[in-house]
């Protein structure tokens, strides 16, 4: 049981106050009580999601001038790390049934429609391909300014190195971002 | 050209090419945090990201609907918890939205209970 709450108020005790976990699953119920705890306690800042992002999403969300208390906030976003989990033990269920070590964007979606999002179908597909054009694009932005730029330095004098160094600059915020995406991947399949 | 200065200017490229303000490498640590998850590919990792924000954006409205007929000018804790319990799309939340009760009513449950304190 929770210790009590600074004004005398109570999280009741784990299961008293639970519905039917009809829609929760054994594996999932683990999953929040063992991962989720234990996380939170030992290292807090690893499954949670920054404070200012989440805020800025719940209050476009809302109408104008509506309040979000801190505790909401709090909640809320707790509440979309155990989406993530949740999300992703889903996820991960449909890679295992075909035989899969990766997760995959199908796998996103099949979830989403077991937890019953479908709503987010939609929107989800079409901001994937607008993130797909978007590093296709920027790929080959990057791949024609380093040709540009193979050419030139073939010819370039001294007096036209400044403005090689601008286009070594975002030459490099190209490359930079490209590997961001990938920094931390140990396994990328795309 | 500071270090700083390009890791700033990639975030806000990156950002705004994306469509999406929470970072995946953070929902990529949560994700990984799941057992029996290997790799993840990064088509996948959008995605997540993406339907998080959703998620957000649906939660909070339906907690701040939920209230009654009246003007509401705040959300708060018990919108959220009430939503958990009532909707079943948000079920898998009543775990860690849990409604709140005055300490000394939740003893008084117990007492009659006859238990000693679960704990």
């Amino acid at each position: 049981m929770r210790s009590a709450h600074r004004t005398g108020y109570v999280n009741t005790a784990f299961w008293d106050y639970c519905p039917s976990l009809l829609n929760t699953s054994e594996y999932h119920k683990h999953l929040v009580e063992v991962n989720w705890e234990k996380h939170m306690a030992e290292r807090p800042e690893d499954l949670n999601l920054p404070n200012a992002v989440i805020t800025r999403i719940i209050k476009e969300a809302l109408p104008e001038g509506v309040n979000v208390s801190k505790e909401a906030r709090r909640a809320i976003s707790q509440a979309a790390s155990v989406f993530v989990l949740y999300a992703t033990s889903c996820a991960n269920n449909f890679a295992m049934k075909a035989k899969r070590k990766t997760l995959n964007a199908g796998d996103v979606m099949a979830a989403m429609e077991e937890m019953e999002f479908e709503r987010f179908l939609q929107p989800l597909r079409e901001a994937l391909d607008a993130y797909k054009k978007g590093l296709k694009g920027k790929k080959e932005a990057s791949e024609q300014k380093r040709k540009d730029k193979e050419k030139k330095t073939d010819t370039e004098e001294n007096d036209k190195s400044r403005e090689e160094e601008n286009l070594e600059e975002d030459d490099e915020n190209m490359e930079e971002e490209q590997e961001g995406e990938n920094d931390g991947e140990e396994e990328v399949e795309n | 050209m500071s270090g700083n200065d390009v890791v700033e200017k990639v975030d806000a490229n990156t950002l705004n090419s994306k469509n999406i303000s929470l970072p995946m490498s953070r929902v990529k640590l949560i994700m990984k945090s799941s057992p029996d998850v290997s790799s993840i590919n990064q088509d996948a990792l959008f995605l997540t990201t993406k339907a998080t924000e959703l998620f957000v954006q649906h939660l909070a409205q339906c907690s701040f609907k939920k209230g009654s007929g009246r003007e509401k000018k705040t959300l708060a804790y018990s919108d959220l918890a009430n939503v958990a319990e009532e909707m079943e799309t948000f079920q898998f939340l009543t775990d860690i939205l849990p409604k709140k009760i005055l300490a000394r009513d939740y003893l008084r449950s117990l007492e009659e209970r006859g238990e000693d304190g679960d704990d």
